[in-house]
């Protein structure tokens, strides 16, 4: 039986982590951007990406493009992991083992 | 940990509501601008080659050259979203994809202005389909089909009127998809 991971199984943190499965491996996305799609607040996304980022799902970089600073943010091999462990533990509860 | 079935639905269905709109702004975050852009440079330049014939060349000249400096400035932009392998390999397919349009013309030196146009037109859509089962997009691959559809109807059966149902039906489909897709990544 797979366990529900208590870090991923918050509803925001949830989605966070879903919207970053649901990109390729290799692609990184904007804070702003993330922000948007997720319609989250600026406060709000990023305390939960520091609790993400502090697990190790997550890894957050900090560039300029051109001179605008930015931070991309991509979920880790580890985060990939745990939340593909957490779908598999809801799909038990929803459609048994 | 332990939750209940329905708990453990909200969730599924939470993570189906951030992937969807994560790929709808992945897959149209970039493009719900361009076709808009294309789309009026279709109709302007369609309809300026159909009732203005004399002045195409000017009408086309204008027209791309807005449509391809708004592809500039959106790309700029979108690569302050996402940041990926595959947004550079786009772009050098573009390039790649104008560069071979140039030289097939070259090559097969076509006798109508028509059949440029439509040459053209059916290029584009090409890399539209190509680019929509790369990214796994059915909205690309279908609007790459539907205005090839049109440039087939237009060429083969509308000649005298190509240019005209060519506005109204590439043109407005071109900005339509555009209009479209930024009221879905708008929708709450």
């Amino acid at each position: 039986m797979k366990d529900l991971d208590p870090v991923i199984h918050q509803p925001v943190r949830l989605g966070l982590m879903a919207s970053l499965m649901s990109l390729a491996p290799k692609e990184k996305v904007d804070f702003t951007h993330l922000r948007e799609v997720l319609k989250l607040t600026d406060g709000n996304l990023g305390a939960h990406l520091l609790k993400l980022e502090e697990a190790g799902y997550i890894q957050v970089d900090k560039t300029f493009v051109g001179r605008k600073p930015k931070s991309f943010i991509s979920a880790t091999s580890k985060g990939r992991a745990a939340f593909e462990e957490h779908v598999e533990a809801l799909e038990e509860i929803l459609y048994g083992s | 940990m332990e939750i209940s079935r329905e708990t453990a639905q909200e969730s599924m269905r939470v993570i189906e509501q951030a992937v969807n709109r994560t790929r709808l702004a992945r897959d149209w975050g970039w493009s719900d601008v361009i076709l808009m852009v294309w789309g009026a440079v279709w109709i302007f330049a369609f309809l300026g080659n159909h009732f203005l014939p004399e002045m195409a060349w000017a009408f086309w000249m204008i027209g791309v050259s807005v449509g391809i400096l708004g592809t500039v400035l959106v790309n700029l932009r979108m690569a302050e979203r996402v940041q990926s392998e595959d947004s550079s390999r786009i772009g050098y397919f573009w390039y790649s994809l104008f560069l071979f349009v140039f030289l097939e013309i070259a090559v097969i030196q076509p006798i109508e202005s028509i059949q440029v146009n439509a040459f053209i037109c059916l290029q584009i859509m090409l890399a539209y389909v190509v680019l929509g089962l790369w990214v796994d997009s059915k909205g690309l691959i279908a609007l790459g089909g539907a205005i090839t559809f049109f440039v087939l109807v237009g060429y083969f059966l509308l000649q005298p009127y190509y240019y005209l149902w060519m506005a109204l039906t590439g043109g407005v489909t071109l900005l339509g998809s555009g209009i479209q897709a930024r009221l879905r990544m708008r929708r709450p």
